[in-house]
This record gives structure tokens, C-alpha cells and sequence, in this order.
């Protein structure tokens, strides 16, 4: 396909500038994936992984990697949280802080690069794997830079770390990398916001990796609220090893297109993993999240709830895949999807799996897609309740089960009012 | 798990099958190879009239422009197939004479034999029920029987062939209608050169009185099987049809691709329901059969109905997925299976459930159970149309883990285009309750029995929904599978 190469061709030409500016950052890296990139192609809709999302519809022919300055987000939803501040333009900090608690490190990747190159490299390379996915490989072909959070060992952060992604480029794919290291014994919480940035057209494909060392703990939350006609493949890989703990919570309100690449290794022994999301879909939305637990390793945890709301012509999609390898025994994972449909011309795909070469295990899915609960709505309409207000109470409990899972305050208020605006509309 | 019970798992696991056995009956057979030549000349053979050879030869040059796109066998399933010849397997055998039999005493001596080797005597089971049973050995029917029963009622119960030639408008009219020639390559294939299976067709508002049975028998080295069975069930009216199976130790892969197709219409029900145990392979999952089917039923007419039950515990490869369309409104569809696999066998097995017409409801039950180094999937997919009012699914698909080494697998794929659908899909997977063996032998049960009864238990809601004899021959099968060598 035309546009893979005119994409690879964009990618060298970058390494080359680098190469001859004597700085060569991550290039071999970046090359291998350049290399699995062309390989795979840009997935098609024969493809199973992406049988129920056309992505490659929003990669149009003069879709390049240039971009231009950003488009400022018109308000910050999160400056009440109590904690430290970063702002992004296109994926990149827009200044580094100043003052950090010690311990912890954020600064662009460039600069991670130059200070530590073994730690970067290493790192890099930890929870990505380029033949995984298509758009993760373009990611990290084409990035050259992105955020670098680390903090040291047992230090544990206290105050959430909250990115605004306030400002992106309406033009061209926006393709940011970031790496997040919690190492032994070291905790962090990221909370990140994807807010409205204008009417912006943005195509964001990042690449996003977190490590968690032994005994270690990440919380991440991400809420994504880009306008209609936005795109957005969020490449998580998380590698995590023994005895740690690895949370996030994914919540998809906006953009036309949405793809929540979510995949999880717990490489280590007494692992516990939470995926959890959610996502409403209205309008001409398609929001799919596809997420893989890879439980290579015995005696681990994971819990995944993912719920959604798809309402006019929207789409929605879940794919959730618990693979226990051979060997892993005494795992517990427990999966579950809920959606509700709205309106007749709203579709919800849902592709659950189980893949289990363990026998001492236990891991249950379980999907359901329906209406309103009937009885519910009597009983509430029974009390009084008019039948609009009644469905407005039980869409937005419904939403509200993955929002408690959410441990910042703050985060959870300011999603209890965007459910109940979004909800209102929806419930006459 | 304690060493004993250990033990036994690897004894299930590596236990020789129990019918490996062949039955020493002439046959008269086509030279290996595929060819449009081919085809004629099974359709001479069978003196077909010319739509019949212009169909097959229709679907022969799509199978082969599959081939020509790609080498490859279709690979979505969880499975690992290999590379199959089919240049290689001869697509024709009959029996050289075809004998009309009115009661047991004359059929063929060594048939009865076989028949009493796979437990369920032939005469024993007419005694009892009272089973019309269509003996299929190899490709051609070899006797049926209670006919004139079935002829009162005006139900028409026959070899393929003799459907073609006795009824051509009937089977003109539905063959190819709910799986046509190009749904899929083993489709395909089978179109092509489908030598004979069973046809049924119960007119307006009979009830079969008897139920309708087949066993299918691999018999000739080298062939392939390519059954195609066709039932309509007309309005208001109901039948059980049942499908059994084993097949003879040998030592070259087999090929089998056969199609199922079922037609109920304004009310008609029908009930299908399979017991599979074809040769698995030897320990090294050798030799064993490749048992890739297309089965699926439409229930084309307001309140019909559709059940399939199915007992899957033979081949090397399952590649089965029974279907129903549910067209009607109001119809139902129903999916019960337990499916058993150990030693080195792969089974990807499940349904499909299309809501089409309007209060229409599905369920789909499945159990499966894997051993020793065996592959157990469950594949399926539940769909509702933008135009299914009130759909209604409920599917469960239990694994149960026997043994380390072996993998059970669930990918279901639900899609819905209604609000007003309520789709419900749960699934679990854990190995044998370690704490049920342990209240077994408390008890004073031996491990080897306790393992029995909890695995029999966990099958047992599939097994109940077979008919009676099938479900206690079904309850034997499941035993002497785990009981490994034990006879």
C-alpha cells in the first residue's frame, strides 16, 4: 500500500537527519520496529484483531508524520487535583518541572536518553514488542521523542501526576512515546487528560509503556475527551514483575475514532493486574477497546470490567483476550463486559476470550448486552420517578460502577458531572 | 491431585481407542485424485440426472478457484492442521451389492458385528424403541428400515441418492438453501463431490412417530467421507433425528467434511442430535480423523424450533460449528454440547446464532473438557439483526481442565445491531474441585470413580438433553473414555 511506504519512507528520512546530526537516539530500536511495521501493513478488515474497527479508514493518503503547532484545549478539567501539573503539545512536555519530590524523574526522552542511555534502551524494550500491533510499531518507529516518568526505587510518590494533553496538531499523525518506571518497591499515580482541543481533527498514535519492578505500584487513569472528529490508538504495554501492582482505569468519552490498545504482561510471580473502563458512544462515535492479559507467570491477579453505553449510530466494541500460559498455574482472572444500547441504529461487538493452557486455575468472562433492567425502571417509577429521570438514575449507576474504581477524588467528581450531562441527552 | 489420581489422568490420557476394528465388506472404489472427471464420475455412478452434475461441477470449480487464491487450508480456528492432499484421497466407495433387508436376520453377519462392537446392538435397539435406523457404510446406504412405518405417514426418510432420483423437486428445491456451495472451502468441497447421506422430509402436521437415526461408518482405507444429510421439517410438524459415529483404526489421516442442512418451517421443530467418536489417532495423534463439518439449520418459519445436542469425543481435528438461522419470528434455537478431547486430539467446536425475525431466543450451552495434550475450543457467535425485536441469548461455556499439558480455549463473538436484544454470555474454566474428589474419597470412592462421577456430572445437563438411548449410551462413552484402556 501506497501509504505504508510513503509512512516508512517519511520514518528513514528522519533516522538518516538524525544519523547525520550525529545524534542517533534509540535509532536501532526504532528501526527494528520501522522493520516490523512494513512487515505487518496496516491492519485491514480482514485482519481479526481489527475485524469490527476499520481503522485504516481515518489513514488517508496525505496523512504524513509532519505536524503542526498545536491546538490549544479550550479548559483544563483537572487543575482542581491536588498534585503535579505537566502540559503536553503534541504528546511532548511543554516545559519540565521544576522541584520534583526525590525520587522522581520526568523529563523529555531525549533528555532520559542523554543522561542514561542503558536505562532508556533497556526500558524501551521491556514491554513493547514490535510484531504486536501495527499502529504501536508505527508509534515507535516514528517517535523521537516522548515523556519519561521514573521514580527510584522505594519511593513512593504521594501526589498524582496529572498530564494535560491540552494542546495537539490538527494535521499530520501526532505520535508520541512515553515510558513510565516504577521501580522496586516504588509507587506513582498518572492521571492523564485528553481534553477537547477545539474542534481539532487530530490523529494520535501513541505508544505508551509501564514498568513496574518488584513490589512496585503504578495507578493510571485516562480519560479521553477529543472532539468528534478525532482519532486516537492508545498503544498501552504494561510489563510488570513479581509482587506488584498495576492499575488503570480507561474512560473513552470522545473522538470519532478510538482504538484502546491495552495489553498487559504480570511477568512475575503474585502479580495483581486491574483493567478496567469505560466508554459512551454517541453520534457517529466507533470506540473499541481491545485488551490482552498475558499471564506468563503463576500465582497472579487480574480483574477486568469494561462497560459501555452506545447510543444514535454509534459503535462500540469490546475484545478482551485472558491468556494463561503453560505452567501458570493458581491464576485467578476474572473478566467482564457490559453494554447497553440505546438506539436502534446503534451496533455493539463483543469478543471475550479464553485461552488457557493451565489447569489449577480459575478464570471466568462473562458479557451482556441489553436494554435497561425493566424491573428497575418499574420499581423507580413506582416511587414516583418519571420515566426519563428513571433512566437517567440507571445509566448513570450503570456508568458509575467503573468511575468509583477511580481513587482520585477529583477525577471521580468531574466524571460524575460529564456522565451526567452526556447521560441527560440520552435519556429523554 | 494425589500420584494415583496423576496416574489416571495419564492413563485417560494416553488410552487406545476402544473401536479401532475394520469391517471386511467389498467395496467398489474411485481412483485417488480430484478432477472435474471425478465428478462425473461419481455422479454416473449414482445416475444422476444433469442439474445434480451441474451443481456439484458448480461447486468443484469454486473449490478450486479457493485453491487457486491459496495453498492454504483456512486457518482461523484454534487449530493446527496439516497440509492435506486432495489429490491424494479417493472421493468415492460403495458397497458392491446393495441389499434390501425387511428384518435384522438377513443383513450382512459381520455388519451386526460391528454394530455390537459399538455397544449399541443394532436389534437391541429396534427391539427396544423401536429406531428406524439407515445404515451408512462408507458412502452408500445399506439398508433401511421401518419404511412402511414411516411411508403411513407419508415421511419420506432415504439414502441421498434415492432422494435425488425418487424426489428430485424436494431436494432441487432446498439443497444448497441453508449452506450453499460457496459458504465455506469444506463446503465446497463436499458439494463437489458429496457422495451420499440422508434425506428426510416430514410433510404438514405428522409427528415422526419413531426417531430417526444414521450411523455413519468409515470403512474403506483411503477414502473420505462427504455426507451430506438434508431435512425439512414442514409445517407444524416434528422430528428427532439422531447422528451417531465411531470409525476403524487405521494409519492414514481421514478426511471428512460433511454438510448438514435442516429446513423448519410455521411451527415444525426439530430435534438433532450427534454422538461423534471417530478413530482420534493413536497416542501420537496419528492416523486420526479430520472431522471438519458444516451443519446448520434455518428456522424459516414462524415458531419453529431447532435444537442441537451433540456429544463430540473422536477425531483428531473437530472443525464444527452447528447453526441456526433464526429467521421466523418467534423461533428458537438451541446449542448442547459436551465436547471431550485428550491424547493429542484438537477440537474448535461451537455455534453460531443469527437473530433475524422478530421475539426469536437462542441458547447455547456448552461443556468442555480437556485431557493429556489435547486442544478444547469453543468458538462462537451470537448475532442480532438491526430488525430482531426482543432477541433473547443466553449462552455458557464451561471448560474443565484434566491434566497440565492440555488447553481449553473460549472465543465467543457477540454482535448486536438491536436495543432492545438481551445477550448474556458467560464462561468459566478450572481444573476437576479438588475439594469434590476429596468428599468422594471420604466417602470411600475410589479416585478413578470419583473422577467418573464429577466429571459425568459436569456433562450431565448436555447428556439429559439426548434422547433416552442415546443419552445412556452417551453416559457409557464419556466412562470408558476416562477410564482410559479399561473396556
Amino acid at each position: 500500500m501506497q501509504i505504508e511506504q510513503k509512512l516508512i519512507a517519511e520514518i528513514n528520512a528522519r533516522l538518516e537527519r538524525q544519523d547525520a546530526n550525529g545524534g542517533n537516539g534509540w535509532a536501532s530500536a526504532r528501526r527494528l520496529a520501522a522493520g516490523a511495521f512494513e512487515e505487518m501493513g496496516l491492519p485491514s478488515r480482514r485482519s481479526e484483531a481489527y475485524k469490527y474497527t476499520p481503522m485504516t479508514k481515518r489513514v488517508t493518503e496525505d496523512l504524513s508524520l509532519e505536524n503542526s503547532a498545536g491546538v490549544v484545549s479550550a479548559a483544563r478539567a483537572f487543575d482542581a487535583i491536588e498534585g503535579l501539573h505537566l502540559s503536553t503539545t503534541n504528546g511532548l512536555l511543554d516545559s519540565v518541572p521544576q522541584d520534583l519530590p526525590e525520587g522522581l524523574t520526568i523529563s523529555s526522552l531525549v533528555d532520559a536518553y542523554e543522561g542514561n542511555r542503558i536505562f532508556v534502551n533497556d526500558h524501551l524494550s521491556r514491554a513493547f514488542v514490535a510484531e504486536r500491533d501495527a499502529f504501536s510499531s508505527l508509534a515507535a518507529a516514528a517517535a523521537e521523542d516522548g515523556i519519561l516518568i521514573h521514580v527510584a526505587a522505594n519511593v513512593k510518590v504521594e501526589q498524582p501526576i496529572v498530564i494535560h494533553h491540552d494542546s495537539v496538531s490538527a494535521s499530520g499523525l501526532v505520535q508520541p512515546r512515553v515510558l513510565v518506571v516504577a521501580d522496586e518497591g516504588a509507587s506513582l499515580k498518572l492521571v492523564e487528560h485528553f481534553g477537547k482541543a477545539g474542534e481539532s481533527s487530530a490523529f494520535e498514535n501513541r505508544v505508551a509503556e509501564m514498568i513496574v519492578a518488584n513490589g512496585g505500584s503504578i495507578d493510571h487513569v485516562l480519560v479521553y475527551e477529543r472532539s468528534e472528529n478525532a482519532t486516537f490508538v492508545n498503544g498501552l504495554h504494561v510489563y510488570q514483575e513479581g509482587s506488584s501492582h498495576y492499575a488503570t482505569n480507561t474512560i473513552t468519552l470522545g473522538g470519532g475514532m478510538v482504538r484502546n490498545n491495552l495489553h498487559f504482561l504480570p511477568d512475575g510471580e503474585e502479580c495483581e493486574t486491574h483493567l478496567n473502563g469505560l466508554y459512551i458512544a454517541r453520534g457517529t462515535q466507533h470506540i473499541d477497546n481491545h485488551t490482552f492479559v498475558d499471564h506468563a507467570k503463576p500465582n497472579c491477579e487480574s480483574n477486568e470490567l469494561f462497560k459501555g453505553i452506545v447510543a444514535d449510530k454509534a459503535t462500540g466494541v469490546f475484545n478482551g483476550k485472558i491468556l494463561v500460559r503453560q505452567d501458570s498455574q493458581k491464576i485467578n482472572a476474572y473478566q467482564s463486559s457490559k453494554s447497553i444500547v440505546l438506539d436502534r441504529s446503534a451496533s455493539i461487538y463483543a469478543k471475550p476470550e479464553l485461552e488457557i493452557y493451565a489447569d489449577d486455575v480459575r478464570c471466568s468472562h462473562g458479557a451482556t448486552t441489553g436494554e435497561l433492567d425493566e424491573d428497575a425502571m418499574f420499581y423507580l417509577m413506582a416511587r414516583g420517578i418519571r420515566p426519563e429521570k428513571a433512566r437517567l438514575i440507571l445509566l448513570e449507576a450503570f456508568a458509575r460502577d467503573v468511575v468509583d474504581l477511580v481513587d482520585q477524588e477529583a477525577v471521580k467528581e468531574y466524571l460524575y458531572t460529564r456522565l451526567h450531562d452526556i447521560l441527560e441527552a440520552h435519556a429523554s | 491431585m494425589s500420584e494415583n489420581g496423576t496416574e489416571l489422568l495419564h492413563e485417560v490420557a494416553q488410552s487406545e481407542y476402544k473401536y479401532g476394528f475394520v469391517t471386511n465388506i467389498e467395496s467398489d472404489k474411485a481412483p485417488a485424485g480430484l478432477t472435474e472427471d471425478t465428478i462425473r464420475f461419481i455422479s454416473a455412478k449414482k445416475n444422476e440426472p444433469e442439474w445434480m452434475l451441474e451443481w456439484r461441477l458448480k461447486a468443484y470449480r469454486y473449490f478450486v478457484s479457493l485453491l487457486e487464491e491459496s495453498d492454504d487450508l483456512p486457518d482461523w480456528a484454534h487449530l493446527d492442521i496439516p497440509p492435506i492432499d486432495f489429490q491424494a484421497i479417493s472421493y468415492y466407495a460403495a458397497p458392491k451389492q446393495k441389499p434390501e433387508y425387511e428384518s435384522m436376520d438377513e443383513v450382512d453377519p459381520e455388519l451386526v458385528e460391528t454394530f455390537n462392537k459399538l455397544g449399541i446392538p443394532l436389534a437391541e435397539q429396534e427391539r427396544l424403541v423401536g429406531i428406524a435406523v439407515d445404515v451408512v457404510m462408507d458412502s452408500v446406504s445399506v439398508t433401511t428400515t421401518f419404511n412402511e412405518e414411516l411411508d403411513k405417514n407419508g415421511i419420506i426418510f432415504c439414502s441421498f441418492s434415492d432422494a435425488v432420483q425418487n424426489h428430485p423437486e424436494l431436494v432441487k428445491k432446498y439443497l444448497g438453501s441453508v449452506v450453499p456451495h460457496t459458504d465455506n472451502f469444506f463446503a465446497a468441497l463436499n458439494s463437489a463431490v458429496f457422495s451420499d447421506g440422508s434425506f428426510c422430509y416430514i410433510p404438514k402436521g405428522v409427528k415422526c412417530p419413531v426417531e430417526l437415526s444414521t450411523y455413519f461408518r468409515i470403512n474403506e482405507a483411503g477414502t473420505g467421507q462427504f455426507e451430506r444429510t438434508l431435512i425439512v421439517a414442514d409445517e407444524d410438524s416434528y422430528v428427532s433425528y439422531l447422528e451417531g459415529c465411531t470409525a476403524p483404526q487405521r494409519d492414514e489421516n481421514q478426511l471428512h467434511a460433511a454438510v448438514v442442512e435442516i429446513v423448519a418451517h410455521d411451527d415444525a421443530e426439530v430435534k438433532y442430535s450427534t454422538i461423534q467418536n471417530w478413530y482420534p489417532g493413536d497416542s501420537e495423534g496419528v492416523g486420526g480423523i479430520y472431522n471438519f463439518v458444516t451443519k446448520r439449520g434455518i428456522c424459516e418459519g414462524k415458531r419453529s424450533k431447532i435444537s442441537w445436542t451433540q456429544l463430540e469425543t473422536g477425531s483428531s481435528i473437530t472443525w464444527k460449528y452447528p447453526s441456526c438461522i433464526l429467521k421466523g419470528d418467534d423461533s428458537v434455537g438451541e446449542f448442547y454440547s459436551v465436547a471431550f478431547t485428550k491424547g493429542m486430539q484438537q477440537a474448535d467446536t461451537g455455534t453460531k446464532m443469527i437473530h433475524i425475525g422478530k421475539n426469536t431466543s437462542s441458547t447455547i450451552i456448552s461443556k468442555g473438557i480437556s485431557a493429556g495434550k489435547s486442544q478444547n475450543s469453543y468458538r462462537g457467535l451470537v448475532k442480532v439483526n438491526r430488525g430482531a425485536e426482543n432477541a433473547r441469548n443466553f449462552s455458557q461455556c464451561d471448560s474443565m481442565l484434566l491434566g497440565d499439558r492440555c488447553g481449553a480455549h473460549t472465543f465467543p463473538y457477540l454482535e448486536i445491531n438491536n436495543p432492545t436484544a438481551k445477550v448474556e454470555h458467560e464462561a468459566t474454566t478450572s481444573k476437576i474441585g479438588e475439594d469434590q474428589i476429596f468428599y468422594c474419597l471420604q466417602r470411600g470412592i475410589s479416585e478413578q470413580d470419583a473422577i467418573k462421577l464429577i466429571v459425568n456430572g459436569f456433562a450431565k445437563e448436555i447428556l439429559a438433553m439426548l434422547p433416552m438411548e442415546f443419552a445412556v449410551e452417551a453416559r457409557n462413552l464419556l466412562a470408558i473414555e476416562l477410564e482410559g484402556s479399561v473396556g
